[in-house]
């Protein structure tokens, strides 16, 4: 089996990357059946959204739930319309596949992801494989380390859920791996509400709010000290020049779309005059001034945003402070390490990959790093990595795996002949853990 | 009592038979309800329930009617079982067999949790080795060691002091005026 007609499939709650092994990245489509308010005669099948008009009061399907693939029937819609473009190409049947699924599989998820693959949609040759695996690959390969001296940890932070897990030589080392229940979504209904409860009822427009907490949300380096320093302002208190520039770096204006001019909401920066001032306000709730005289500021509508720019991407490192009794990424990373033999402990920590969408905020490796460095003992190397954009590292890895000249994916990949044989599920999970001592022979791999 | 705080014009005996005080049992119903919202796919509800396909619609083919492209054009599937086993299972029954596959896969995530934990409880090597938590359950994280942080609700800074209605958080006398006029108890996100 060649790697050249195969078809990477990173199969995510938030959003479905898929590509040939042909392209250079993979195209981003949104995994859910959409219905729009206004458009009742139809639904929007992933992407197919760029088409509705109005994007307000969007209400998702999604086949994910928790995480998991268990709603098939919207499953195979949102597939059909991303395979269409390659099924003309060449017939399925042709193709092998490379599919993810979350570290933490269950069986009849599995066996279903199979039967849908093989018999539904004829694949040549599937493998099923983890997001994280895939993206331990991607830096084994970016880094050229050789694949009996790799290690790391990989920290997946998705639509659902955070994992965090060590890879060790290829494969998961059993026992390893954390799942923090934070992800993009929570993030973006803590959003929601924030602004909800202050300012504008956005409770309907997950969308929208999507796109803000994408554009306008980053990680702080030091959130007390915005806090700090954003209480200062709302007393009224004088400010040093340094709580200052953190008081100018929150506060912003984001313009909210209006589906006329622009399909897309963006941060406006506020005037330097005017700047004192709106710091002072974002502070104070302007939901006053807007809700109860129902009326917009000015023709667009905004939102003035704040604190909660750092407050959102801040439940990644603290689920505590919207009450989810739950470690940070930071900690559950640690938590990972702690269960690894003590002497191979620095292995893994030279090497911290990133990956999942909800990585792509700004300053997170930085805060990431500052929070790791700050538990591990000092002559442990850190290295937090990310070889790319981190939402498509899962998929990057699955190119560099079909395309890697030794055949690895040969040891992962079931051919539709051997599961007719086998049935579901295909043997794939077995390979990727360490193998125990009460197994017969198991494939070692180069 | 700052003055903030005291509604003028109301006498003492209205004020204190309006005051509802949340106990500690309401409060974590509360709370678990605001953590299950912080889940939750969709706020509203569904835009097209209340559709209903006029009978005088001229109903199509089920092929047609589907949303992607057929299965035949997309299946690839040369033999003649796979071609008798696909079109027995567009028959089988419209939307439900298709999304659990013939009811196997359950519809929702508890569901298969508990089946999970059936499972393994079933295994022969469960009883000797006395833990039947699922690699899931292991999997989960245990709280933050660190102290967790209180926001005001109105103006998102901390939040030290507590409303004895309902518990939430504020930061000062004029976000506690805030919250008492308009979203004490009102607010359910």
């Amino acid at each position: 089996m060649s790697g050249k007609d195969t078809l990477i499939i990173d199969l995510g709650a938030g959003y479905v990357k898929i590509g040939s092994v042909s392209e250079s990245e993979p195209r981003q489509v949104i995994n859910s059946v959409t219905k729009a308010k206004h458009v009742k005669t139809r639904v929007f099948v992933g992407n197919e959204l760029d088409e509705c008009k109005d994007l307000s009061g969007l209400y998702y399907q999604l086949p994910f739930q928790k995480g998991y693939l268990l709603n098939w029937e919207l499953q195979k819609q949102v597939l059909d319309h991303c395979l269409k473009p390659y099924a003309d190409k060449r017939p399925l049947s042709e193709w092998q596949v490379i599919v993810t699924e979350p570290c933490i599989n269950f069986s009849p998820v599995a066996e279903a992801l199979d039967e849908v693959l093989f018999e539904e949609y004829g694949f040549k040759a599937v493998a099923r494989l983890p997001a994280a695996f895939l993206a331990a690959q991607r830096d084994q390969r970016q880094r050229g380390v050789s694949p009996a001296d790799h290690a790391c940890l990989v920290l997946d932070c998705g639509y659902s859920f955070s994992h965090a897990a060590a890879y060790r030589r290829g494969r998961l080392v059993p026992g390893s791996v954390r799942r923090v229940n934070v992800g993009g979504k929570v993030l973006t209904n803590y959003l929601k509400e924030a602004i909800s409860y202050r300012q504008l009822m956005v409770m309907d427009e997950t969308h929208v709010m999507n796109q803000c907490k994408e554009d306008a949300c980053f990680v702080s380096g030091n959130f007390d000290a915005d806090l700090a320093a954003m209480s200062r302002a709302a007393q009224r208190s004088p400010l040093d020049s340094e709580a200052q520039e953190r008081c100018q770096k929150l506060c912003c204006e984001y313009v909210l779309p209006d589906y006329a001019q622009h399909r897309r909401g963006f941060v406006r920066q506020l005037g330097s005059q005017k700047q004192q001032q709106q710091v002072v306000a974002c502070c104070f709730c302007s939901f006053l001034f807007v809700w109860e005289r129902g009326l917009p500021i000015h023709q667009e509508q905004t939102l003035r945003l704040g604190i909660e720019r750092v407050a959102t991407p801040e439940l990644l490192f603290r689920p505590s402070d919207a009450g989810i009794p739950e470690m940070g990424v930071a900690e559950a990373l640690c938590d990972t390490l702690s269960g690894l033999p003590p002497h191979e402990q620095p292995l893994y920590t030279d090497a911290v990959v990133l990956a999942g969408g909800s990585c792509r905020f700004a300053g997170f490796a930085n805060r990431l790093e500052t929070e790791l460095r700050a538990s591990l003992p000092d002559d442990f190397p850190l290295g937090v990595r990310c070889h790319g954009d981190p939402a498509a590292q899962a998929w990057l890895g699955g190119r560099d795996l079909a395309l890697s000249p030794d055949g690895a994916l040969e040891c992962y990949a079931v051919s539709r002949k051997d599961y007719r044989i086998t049935g579901p599920p295909c043997a794939t999970k077995d390979l990727l853990s360490l193998p125990d001592a009460c197994r017969g022979k198991s494939a070692e791999l180069p | 009592l700052q003055p903030a705080m005291v509604d003028a014009g109301v006498s003492s005996r209205l004020r204190e038979t309006r005051r509802l005080v949340l106990d500690e049992a309401a409060r974590q119903r509360r709370h678990r309800r605001a953590l299950e919202a912080l889940e939750a796919d969709n706020f509203q509800a569904d835009p097209h329930a209340d559709l209903r396909v006029s009978k005088l619609a001229p109903k199509f083919s089920d092929e047609a009617s589907s949303f992607g492209p057929s299965r035949d054009s997309l299946g690839g599937v040369a033999a003649s079982a796979d071609g008798k086993k696909s079109r027995k299972a567009k028959a089988a029954g419209g939307s439900g067999a298709v999304g659990t596959l013939g009811g196997r896969l359950r519809r929702n995530f508890a569901a298969l949790l508990e089946e999970e934990l059936a499972r393994r409880a079933q295994l022969p090597g469960a009883a000797a080795s006395g833990s039947t938590a699922t690699p899931y359950e292991l999997a989960q994280v245990g709280p933050s060691r660190l102290p967790p942080r209180h926001f005001c609700a109105v103006c998102g800074l901390l939040g030290p002091h507590t409303c004895v209605v309902c518990g939430t958080r504020f930061c000062s006398a004029s976000c506690y005026s805030t919250h008492q006029d308009t979203r004490c108890l009102k607010w359910t996100g």
